[in-house]
């Protein structure tokens, strides 16, 4: 008797459940289909939840507009993600292992520091930043797009509390065998760091692909203009044609959810662990 | 463990190593130097002084502070922006919580499935998001305010009204953070020992004691955790107001950060005052992270 409605109450959770993931998805898939839907269908009244037919003008329209130079603002956003990415994981995974592993002085200090920085909002010193890098001259580069975030307090803790993790007997064997600390860290701990280089690799590229202040701030040249920025003009250049609007947000959507496809469980599991810890 | 007795004696190998550390270590600091500590103490230090881009420093002492917590504009962001953590903070709580209850009693595939689709809103950027926002929402063709009409419901002007505008972003937030703040609480869920609910159940307890008297005391760390980051989250909230609404109407969604922003684009502003509320933010952000030091008991982080 008790099993029965056990069954009835799993039925009724596993339907509110899948009533909310619809409700997440639903504005995705909603913007996804009105970028090929004509001008009318867009806002058509009744509703028309299918267009008449799948039509490509809309995103004809976007790559083939010259002002707002689309196309290469997905590659050049792409390839400032990606160096990002490689960048932040080399950096802070050398000062991680640095932490977890080395005796240096003014040990304690350089963590703190590094842990501080990590509390600073951005908000905070956007600004002064700006000042920082126009005295540098590095205003409208690709420099300015990709340096400034690469350095990360969150991400040298969290590879050095994996580095913790890693038994001393690894490395002792290899330094009796005489290798020094850049091979022991580079044939030993990088191989075995792919988990947390995935989550936060992720992480990193998901951040700069969507990030919006700082370009916009430091970013006038059309030629190094990020999606994002695009994503916002557009918004103003195509006031009365909001397919191609939608066309164009559901292309600089896609990139980050197919690497989140790609890493899905890594992913899943990184909110879980940076959560908890 | 074992790394404690290694720590503070630096022996002759670590001696013949620091040169590497340093190396090593070389390129994080100098970064967080350039782009965290120099654009930091400058914020310090600016917030004295008047200037903008075309005039020289004068120093001021405190003036600039007084200047901006009289500022009509940041009052009503700062105020705006306690109604927004207010509301969206427990809000937040509450749903996770409870979906992620949900969650707990279905099949494991079904489960897992759900957990990827509800994760993959919080990985779309707070522009794109306005601006899907801003199609469904719209008065006349978006598709909200048609399912209202057919439920007999007068059309909503969202973005024109300032309660409603405050409805518009604060669904959009809701949706991007839902998932990752879910699979947070069901993983807490999850780590809580299955014999604490047998041994309830003998004792004859219900759903709602149980709830009461096992899952919420033994979440307590990760709902203090998440109360915090989501309030320090929150007080940075600029991305959805900027697109959906600009601030408007009357101010209504105005948030410092957009505050702020508008007034760095605006050259001719003293920046000095706009700098001091920058600051007087830091000082906010930094009072709700230290909580959370005192929460994990700052030994996990803090010690090198």
């Amino acid at each position: 008797m008790k099993k029965i409605p056990k069954k009835i109450e799993e039925v009724v959770f596993s339907i509110i459940a899948l009533a909310i993931a619809f409700l997440a998805l639903f504005p995705l898939i909603w913007m996804a289909l009105a970028s090929f839907k004509t001008k009318k269908e867009v806002f058509a009244v009744p509703l028309k939840i299918l267009p008449e037919k799948f039509m490509l003008e809309n995103f004809d329209a976007i790559f083939g507009d010259k002002s707002i130079s689309f196309v290469r603002s997905l590659l050049v956003t792409f390839l400032v993600s990606v160096i990002a990415v490689a960048l932040s994981l080399l950096i802070n995974m050398m000062a991680g292992y640095v932490f977890a592993r080395m005796n240096f002085y003014f040990k304690k200090f350089l963590w703190v520091y590094c842990i501080l920085s990590m509390y600073i909002p951005a908000m905070t010193i956007q600004l002064t930043s700006f000042l920082v890098v126009h005295k540098l001259g590095m205003i409208d580069t690709l420099g300015v797009l990709i340096l400034p975030g690469v350095a990360s307090g969150y991400n040298i803790f969290f590879f050095r509390q994996f580095f913790l993790n890693i038994p001393l007997s690894l490395e002792e064997a290899a330094m009796i065998d005489g290798a020094g600390r850049g091979k022991i860290f580079f044939s030993i701990f990088v191989p075995l760091t792919k988990g947390p280089m995935v989550v936060l690799g992720a992480g990193t590229f998901i951040g700069y692909w969507n990030s919006f202040i700082w370009p916009s701030m430091t970013i006038t040249k059309p030629e190094y203009m990020q999606i994002m920025q695009i994503i916002r003009s557009m918004r103003s250049v195509y006031s009365t044609n909001f397919g191609a609007v939608m066309a164009g947000t559901t292309i600089a959507v896609i990139p980050p959810i197919i690497l989140f496809f790609i890493f899905q469980k890594h992913i899943v599991k990184g909110v879980v662990l940076s959560g908890i810890k | 463990m074992k790394r404690k007795k290694h720590q503070n004696k630096l022996t002759k190998i670590d001696k013949k190593d620091m040169k590497t550390a340093y190396i090593m270590l070389f390129p994080a600091i100098i970064m967080l130097t350039i782009f965290v500590i120099v654009p930091l103490v400058m914020a310090l230090q600016k917030s004295f002084y008047d200037w903008n881009f075309y005039i020289d420093s004068v120093f001021v002492g405190f003036d600039n502070y007084r200047i901006i917590i009289n500022t009509v504009y940041f009052q009503k962001a700062v105020a705006n922006i306690i109604k927004f953590v207010v509301i969206i903070v427990p809000l937040m709580i509450i749903v996770s919580f409870l979906f992620a209850n949900v969650l707990v009693n279905l099949s494991k595939k079904l489960s897992a499935a759900i957990r990827t689709m509800i994760y993959i809103p919080g990985i779309v950027s707070g522009i794109a998001t306005s601006v899907i926002f801003i199609f469904v929402l719209d008065y006349k063709g978006g598709i909200v305010n048609q399912i209202l009409m057919k439920l007999g419901s007068p059309r909503v002007a969202f973005l024109n009204d300032p309660f409603w505008a405050t409805i518009a972003i604060i669904i959009p937030t809701i949706w991007l953070g839902l998932g990752g703040n879910t699979i947070l609480m069901y993983a807490g869920l999850m780590n809580i020992p299955n014999e604490y609910y047998e041994a309830a159940s003998v004792d004859g307890a219900g759903g709602l004691k149980k709830m009461i008297h096992i899952t919420i005391p033994q979440l307590k760390n990760i709902f203090v955790l998440m109360c915090i980051s989501l309030t320090a989250g929150t007080l940075q909230m600029f991305d959805i107001p900027y697109m959906l609404t600009g601030g408007g109407p009357s101010n209504s969604t105005l948030t410092p950060m957009l505050y702020l922003y508008n007034n760095y684009r605006d050259t001719s502003k003293g920046m000095g005052y706009t700098i001091a509320g920058a600051v007087l933010m830091l000082i906010l952000i930094t009072a709700i992270n230290s909580i959370v030091f005192a929460v994990i008991k700052s030994d996990k982080s803090i010690e090198g």
